[in-house]
């Protein structure tokens, strides 16, 4: 089971990235875990592909902010940090290979009170990472 | 896309890399293509209902598919009305949900869980899909 693993990671990354937590604050949680609030970034584990060689998870992340402005500023960031050209983070020492996967709109009908942005990402590991640093040979 | 409230299209996805082969190779693998495509849709559409067709005797969880209650959103799921298209071999079918809230119940929103029904499935089905798109094109 990797899924919590590498939702600890992403969460550590989008916690630290100045535009996600200048929008949603400390408001990124596992979907359930607190009450929908408004603005707040919530992840949902929605494919968990035990039985492959490289158990992909694939997470829906949704953002929630009281301007579109706010939702597509935490949209990049998020597309940033998981999709942009060297797209690996690191779980307990495991490349994982990030992907997006999809995106798309919700409105309710309080249209005028929040805006949201709901993003498919694949999670994939892919090898231990190589660190130089911890080879015995360079030491 | 844009959910309000309302039915929604799901596509099925599949595709395999066809550079360099000749315009008369390509022809025989649009046909097959064209002819595997409505039964990969039927596969998927058996495969959503079979999925929404968990009795509990409570709610489901966040995360889960949702339960069984009168069978309306099962039913309302059929496949997508020539809704696919066929670029070089890109085949994309599509599975229509009818119901008012297959849409929500898929993907959520503010105060309502994602129970994704359709995602799960089809990385569940994947195996079964890509060998009929193999077994077509062989």
């Amino acid at each position: 089971m990797n899924w919590d693993r590498t939702w600890d990671a992403v969460a550590t990354l989008l916690e630290a990235d100045a535009d996600i937590t200048a929008v949603v604050g400390s408001a990124i949680y596992l979907d359930g875990e607190r009450p929908y609030a408004v603005p707040s970034m919530t992840a949902t584990l929605v494919v968990d592909t035990e039985g492959e060689v490289w158990a992909p998870a694939d997470w829906q992340l949704d953002v929630y902010a009281r301007t579109m402005t706010a939702v597509t500023r935490v949209e990049r960031a998020i597309r940033r940090i998981l999709d942009g050209p060297a797209p690996i983070i690191e779980v307990d020492g495991v490349g994982v290979l990030t992907r997006f996967l999809a995106g798309r709109t919700t409105r309710g009908p309080e249209t005028d009170q929040w805006y949201h942005r709901s993003l498919d990402f694949r999670l994939e590991p892919v090898r231990a990472l190589y660190h130089p640093a911890a080879d015995p040979e360079e030491e | 896309m844009t959910l309000r409230g309302q039915g929604v299209l799901l596509q099925v996805r599949r595709s395999t890399d066809v550079d360099g082969l000749s315009e008369e190779l390509l022809d025989g693998l649009r046909a097959a293509a064209t002819e595997v495509m409505p039964r990969m849709q039927e596969t998927v559409v058996a495969g959503v209902r079979e999925t929404l067709g968990r009795v509990l005797t409570g709610p489901a969880g966040a995360g889960e598919p949702p339960r069984k209650v009168e069978g309306d959103l099962q039913r309302s799921v059929e496949a997508g009305v020539v809704a696919w298209t066929l670029d070089r071999l890109r085949l994309r079918g599509s599975i229509m949900v009818m119901h008012p809230s297959g849409g929500r119940l898929e993907f959520g929103g503010l105060g309502i869980h994602p129970h994704p029904y359709y995602r799960p499935t089809i990385a569940r089905l994947a195996p079964d899909l890509d060998r009929m798109v193999e077994d077509a094109l062989r």
